[in-house]
């Protein structure tokens, strides 16, 4: 296939990847020094797949919430979008450059947080650390000053601005890592896991913040993320991928109608029943007298089930629950592994 | 609609390296000043690093009160042994901390997020680390040299031409030392436990270099002047500053030659450590 330039990838073509690859070789670890020399003569090493082909545009503008269970390829794929690993087949080009070959041209014009850890200098305050990016960046002073303030309006960085980075807290730590992700006017932003581990309020915080920056900036956003509310809240298209492979590619209804979006209804029984069946629902837990119930969102509504659920059963208490991202789209990819494995 | 990256001309390259320096600068600043926040604990920390490292000078001193002569060198030539290759290693250790630590920045994955910022990683992971305390190190190598020249009366004694050997040579010193963390950090792409390892050259070698290398095996003479030429950045330079014939059978040049022979070393790591980022983009790990 012959390589496509930057110019064709179609008007507004942001991200564009054919046939993206990533084996890793991975030898049994040695410990110790030799151990690892040895390591490196040794030719006994399996291939792990962990990106198998994927293609994937991604027009300027876009907000992408790219999804897929642990282990699915998810942050292999970031990195060799932001030039951090580069791809063992196929081709990328995002924003017009190949990302690992021209890394300092390219990172320029993009943003990375990644959830787990931070952008930011550990020892140093908030301020501080952002004023180093401005060099790190070379961003003009005036154009920084005009991008802080704005930033500071939506996250109120204001706060914790004198606080050494290690000090703050992990919604405040987020909040500064996006600010700084951001300051140089990046056209795009990888955001890996940018809710994890928060509460409600700092998320939907994130959440706002994300949401403005893309409307308002027109700043194309790439998301990961567990969190089945920071998909509903912001994302028009989502991505999914399980082992490597591509799964779903369209819109989050598109999502829901081919995943039929179930709902649980966790009851706890007021008195001991030998079985427990419910119309419209099927029994997927039992703890006791504890029942989790699995039900389509489009066959039956909670309060009709909760009605039948009553008339039939004495019920001490219950709690309807939206499934993670991962309970989604479970099947999906489980019976991608099954016809995997049955191949075999 | 790439802007200002692309430079016209010779000079960018100049504009380049400057602008690394810059960044280095800024960098470094930021770390010194948070860290002149607590006073106390960085005027206590290098006084400890100083004293420690004192009270090494201290113990070949003592060494000295029972035999006169160490392989038939004295105090003041072997305290100029000591200052040519403590002074290096200590500046070394004040501006490339951040190669010390550098497993690290693999093991906790900041490595990536260098990567991802539009500048060289190597400077980055270079500006990494500042440790102020690092400067008891260097006060007392530059106490043990102060103390070498005077009890060798360089004053009056040395020309320009020694004056400039010497200088020369702690150039070479410092190149050869951060060649040594060069390679050290690059080990970190392939195992993060190696950089214990280099400290044996590191740690080891500079130990060793105080001593007049005549006095130690074939073996060992041979291996810091062929493979790991720790010989150039003391004890060959020494030698000829002291007015002694060139070792081991060395041409004459060889007192001279420290900062070329240790630029090849520094050469050397960074075109390992080249190899290196490549092996880690293709691994990720």
């Amino acid at each position: 296939m012959p390589g496509i330039g930057a110019g064709a990838t179609g008007a507004g073509g942001l991200i564009h990847a054919r046939g993206l690859v990533k084996h890793f070789k991975v030898a049994p670890r040695r410990p110790g020094l030799l151990g690892a020399l040895r390591g490196l003569a040794s030719r006994e090493a399996a291939t792990v797949r962990a990106v198998d082909g994927i293609d994937l545009d991604v027009a300027a503008g876009e907000l992408v919430g790219y999804l897929g269970p642990n282990g699915a390829g998810k942050s292999t794929t970031l990195k060799m979008l932001t030039g951090i690993l580069v791809p063992t087949a196929g081709e990328v080009r995002v924003a017009g450059h190949v990302p690992w070959a021209d890394r300092v041209a390219y990172t320029r014009r993009i943003g990375v947080v990644f959830g787990q850890r931070t952008n930011l200098w550990w020892d140093l305050p908030t301020q501080d650390s952002l004023e180093l990016l401005r060099h790190v960046y070379r961003v003009p002073a005036d154009r920084f000053r005009r991008n802080l303030r704005v930033f500071d309006d939506l996250l109120e960085l204001g706060a914790f601005m004198h606080t050494p980075v290690r000090q703050l807290s992990l919604g405040q730590r987020m909040r500064a890592d996006l600010a700084a992700a951001l300051l140089h006017d990046p056209d795009l932003v990888f955001l890996d896991e940018p809710t994890i581990g928060l509460d409600v309020v700092a998320k939907g915080r994130i959440r706002e913040f994300i949401r403005s920056i893309n409307a308002e900036r027109g700043v194309t956003v790439m998301l990961t993320t567990h969190d089945l509310g920071d998909v509903e809240k912001l994302c028009r298209r989502v991505v999914v991928i399980a082992g490597g492979r591509l799964l779903f590619d369209g819109t989050l209804e598109g999502l829901h109608a081919r995943f039929g979006h179930a709902r649980e209804l966790v009851v706890d029984f007021d008195a001991d029943y030998a079985e427990v069946p419910l119309d419209g629902a099927t029994v997927v837990a039992r703890d006791g007298r504890r029942v989790t119930y699995r039900f389509a969102r489009g066959t039956v509504s909670a309060s009709e089930l909760i009605r039948r659920l009553v008339d039939r059963y004495r019920v001490a208490d219950l709690t309807v629950r939206e499934p993670d991202i991962e309970a989604v789209i479970r099947p999906f990819y489980e019976g991608g592994a099954g016809a995997a494995c049955a191949g075999r | 609609m790439q802007s200002t990256l692309d430079g016209a001309g010779g000079g960018a390259h100049v504009r380049r390296a400057g602008g690394a320096v810059a960044l280095y600068g800024v960098l470094i600043a930021a770390q010194v000043r948070s860290q002149m926040q607590y006073k106390t604990s960085f005027v206590l920390e290098a006084l400890g690093s100083f004293l420690g490292n004192v009270a090494e000078f201290a113990a070949i001193l003592i060494f000295f009160q029972r035999f006169e002569t160490i392989g038939g060198w004295r105090v003041p030539e072997v305290a100029l042994l000591y200052g040519l290759v403590a002074l290096p290693f200590a500046v070394v250790h004040l501006f490339g901390q951040g190669l010390d630590e550098f497993n690290q920045h693999i093991r906790q994955g900041t490595f990536d997020q260098m990567l991802v910022r539009p500048r060289t990683a190597f400077l980055q992971v270079l500006a990494s680390k500042f440790q102020l305390r690092q400067l008891g190190r260097l006060g007392e190598g530059l106490l043990v040299l102060g103390l070498a020249l005077w009890w060798l009366d360089a004053w009056r004694r040395w020309g320009a031409s020694e004056w400039l050997l010497a200088g020369w040579t702690m150039v070479g010193g410092v190149l050869f030392f951060l060649g040594l963390m060069v390679f050290g950090a690059t080990l970190c792409f392939w195992t993060v436990e190696s950089i214990e390892a280099i400290n044996i050259l590191t740690y080891g070698g500079s130990e060793m270099a105080r001593y007049p290398l005549h006095i130690f095996g074939d073996r060992l003479r041979r291996l810091f002047v062929y493979v790991v030429p720790l010989a150039f950045v003391n004890y060959v330079p020494t030698v000829a500053l002291l007015d002694r014939p060139v070792p081991f059978g060395l041409p004459a040049w060889a007192p001279f030659a420290s900062p070329l022979v240790c630029g090849l070393v520094l050469a050397g790591g960074m075109a390992a450590w080249r190899v290196g980022v490549r092996h880690y983009l293709s691994t990720g790990s």
